[in-house]
């Protein structure tokens, strides 16, 4: 436990480059808040003020697999740029341990863009809290934070075919904000987009995060929550393949020092 | 003229580059969510002006987004590149290669502009009836130069606060929430009303919006020209005094190629 805590810190330490106080506070802090104004305001203007919490709380809870796919994504690619990688591949260390270490420390982040979207939301835009089942928001954002983790790791893992972390991250944050019902209903999307989008983070996750503004309690967010779950498990168990997988690649390609 | 002869070199040396720069594909990745969802809520409204905002607001959020973030990095890539001491070893004020180089940057940056501007139309099946089009595309021409004017003062600024890594994720929304691209600057919460004020963006897009839509005067058109290029012209004596900084920083410390 004492190895994997020390790797996990270590990890999000050197390679976590958002972490200096400058870098932190724009990226988790200000952009999410900026970004909610500006959806929340064009709905307003053009479909009236009815859609306004929904697209708040949308747009908050997507923060949340948007910050936490980029900082577990820089950490996995910068891993092979600033040659660390080599030192990790001739390790006897357990490649689990060494997986599951990459994504601890990313999960209080999950806990701050939601607790400064909410902030900013509530200052500027008049979010209601009067209904909100706490208890039941802070589980669901931890399962969302875990499955959003699990999903970012598993993408990590191509690492050795893309070296640009920011073109992988923006697709990635393009597919969860379009198809995950943060602003489009998955009723509107089509057929075989709408089957994809179970299968994302934060898509069942999102359905218990508005509810429990609505004063849904953990009972009756649970189907939810179990659903983001078993996604963020389906992305752990192909995450842990990919990782073995690519360790493999690297070696027999001699990708383990390329500089990206 | 010699620093007309250097611009149009910057100019040059930028265009040819991003035309080469695989990482241009990350802007038009991350542009084309917004303007997907952007298209959606058009295509669901019944408010024309709405329809009109998000036509030509989706697409100058990408210019704007585009723009900003590779203007403030370009000296940057200057240091980094090991070329600002060749800058300032010539005569050539610096101010005038970065304006070069940020120039190709935004006019590049256009097109990804027009290509979200045809989405927008096509997803949202409405036209965009223009009232007055002399005065829509004086005033577009205005918000395109006053944008510039706006995201060349973070060239500076980025090398003065360290260049921290993930500076531009508050800088481009934040232009893009209070600039009024997208929404009346009237809508805004109160204490962004007053920043967006300050912003030169925000009157320019006003006057495109009233030449479009037929909702204001030339007169009142004409007065938001007026405004957005007197705070162009300050953002622009400030970029200045900003780039003496940096040079003198840059001598005193040496920190011309090194962190």
């Amino acid at each position: 436990m004492r190895n994997f805590l020390r790797q996990a810190y270590y990890n999000y330490r050197g390679l976590f480059i958002w972490l200096p106080w400058p870098s932190y506070i724009t990226t988790v802090v200000f952009g999410p808040a900026f970004t909610i104004i500006m959806f929340a305001l064009v709905g307003r203007f053009a479909l009236g003020p009815d859609v306004v919490r929904p697209y708040v709380l949308g747009l908050v809870a997507q923060y949340i697999p948007f910050i936490i796919s980029a900082s577990i994504l820089q950490c996995f690619v910068l891993e092979r740029r600033f040659a660390i990688l080599s030192i990790v591949y001739s390790s006897r260390g357990n490649r689990e341990v060494i997986f599951f270490s990459r994504q601890l420390f990313h999960i209080p982040n999950g806990f701050v863009v939601v607790a400064a979207g909410l902030f900013f939301s509530w200052l500027l835009l008049d979010l209601d809290f009067n209904q909100v089942n706490w208890i039941a928001l802070v589980l669901t954002v931890l399962v969302i934070s875990l499955s959003s983790c699990a999903c970012a790791a598993f993408l990590g893992n191509f690492f050795i075919v893309f070296t640009d972390w920011i073109l992988m991250y923006r697709t990635f944050a393009g597919v969860i904000i379009v198809l995950t019902g943060v602003i489009i209903p998955i009723s509107s999307l089509p057929a075989p987009l709408a089957v994809f989008s179970q299968v994302l983070p934060l898509t069942h996750g999102l359905v218990a995060f508005r509810s429990t503004f609505d004063g849904a309690g953990v009972a009756a967010i649970l189907p939810s929550l179990l659903q983001e779950l078993i996604v963020g498990l389906g992305y752990t168990v192909l995450g842990l393949v990919g990782y073995h997988v690519s360790e493999i690649i690297a070696k027999r390609r001699g990708l383990v020092e390329t500089a990206a | 003229m010699g620093n007309l002869y250097a611009l149009s070199g910057a100019f040059l040396q930028q265009w040819r580059n991003v035309r080469r720069t695989a990482s241009y594909a990350n802007f038009i990745i991350a542009g084309i969510p917004n303007v997907i969802i952007l298209a959606w809520i058009a295509n669901k409204s019944d408010n024309p002006v709405a329809i009109t905002y998000i036509a030509v607001g989706a697409s100058l959020m990408l210019v704007w987004t585009n723009a900003v973030f590779r203007m403030g990095w370009a000296l940057s890539d200057e240091r980094w590149g090991g070329l600002l001491d060749v800058s300032l070893v010539s005569r050539t004020p610096v101010i005038v290669t970065m304006l070069g180089k940020s120039l190709a940057l935004c006019i590049f940056s256009l097109l990804t502009g027009a290509g979200a501007f045809i989405l927008i139309l096509i997803v949202s099946e409405h036209a965009i009836p223009i009232v007055d089009l002399p005065l829509a595309i004086v005033s577009l021409a205005i918000t395109l130069f006053v944008m510039i004017c706006a995201g060349f003062i973070f060239c500076p600024i980025t090398v003065l606060v360290g260049e921290p890594s993930g500076l531009f994720a508050t800088v481009m929304p934040f232009g893009v929430a209070c600039s009024g691209f997208l929404y009346p600057i009237g809508i805004l919460p109160a204490a962004l009303q007053v920043i967006a004020r300050g912003l030169p963006t925000s009157w320019a897009m006003e006057s495109v919006i009233m030449a479009t839509t037929g909702s204001g005067s030339t007169w009142e058109i004409v007065i938001r020209w007026v405004i957005a290029l007197a705070l162009a012209v300050v953002y622009l004596f400030i970029t200045q005094l900003l780039f003496r900084l940096v040079e003198r920083r840059v001598r005193v410390t040496a920190a011309l190629t090194t962190f």
